[in-house]
């Protein structure tokens, strides 16, 4: 699955906590999927490795 | 914002997906929880910048230096070439000397050919530097001949 494939996900998730009401978990998923979409292209695990290399 | 709150929220859609029966979205799911785990006090801010550091590209790639031309050489070719004039016999014989010669790469005959020509533009081979020592010779001759016509 790629970066952007996984965003596509956060974004729904994000839609859903917010008409649920839980603001707070669609601005942290929101946080998130701006932070991820430089690393679009990337596979999820190829993002994995990038975070190993910088040793996150 | 800490990654402790991003976590739990992650790992509970993991379970949704996992219920849903979506294996690969619960997957990828759990490699980023796991890559994200070690970190749960840190601020996603804190996250982020490492990332970015560990994606910057290292900067160019550094070519490696050719060395430099031989000057003692590059001169002594110049000038047997210069001497030459415009005597096509002269001219032949160092012409061979300077191609033959195992000494001269590239940056010698860049060297020899950019002083013979008086260009200042750098040959990217020793064939073309050549050739442009030879254009240059013949010029000379051609001009040498015809103010000989007019006078």
């Amino acid at each position: 699955m790629t970066i952007k494939a996984l965003r596509v996900m956060l974004n729904q998730a994000e839609e859903l906590y917010r008409s649920a009401g839980d603001e707070k978990a669609a601005a942290t998923l929101r946080e998130f999927g701006s932070i991820l979409a430089a690393y679009d292209a990337k596979t999820v695990d190829a993002f994995v490795k990038l975070a190993a290399k910088a040793d996150i | 914002m800490a990654i402790r709150e991003l976590l739990a929220i992650l790992e509970q859609l993991g379970r949704l997906y996992a219920a849903g029966g979506a294996k690969t979205a619960e997957k990828d799911l759990a490699k980023i929880v796991e890559c994200l785990t070690p970190h749960v006090s840190e601020p996603l801010e804190a996250f982020a910048a490492k990332l970015h550091s560990a994606s910057a590209p290292l900067g160019p790639a550094k070519r490696k230096e050719l060395p430099a031309a031989d000057e003692a050489i590059v001169d002594q070719c110049v000038n047997r070439l210069t001497e030459a004039g415009t005597d096509q016999n002269t001219f032949e014989q160092a012409f061979a000397l300077v191609s033959k010669d195992a000494r001269i790469r590239l940056k010698e005959a860049d060297a020899i050919a950019r002083k013979f020509t008086r260009q200042h533009t750098a040959f990217k081979t020793k064939k073309a530097a050549l050739l442009a020592i030879r254009h240059a010779f013949v010029e000379r001759a051609r001009f040498e001949n015809k103010l000989k016509v007019v006078s």
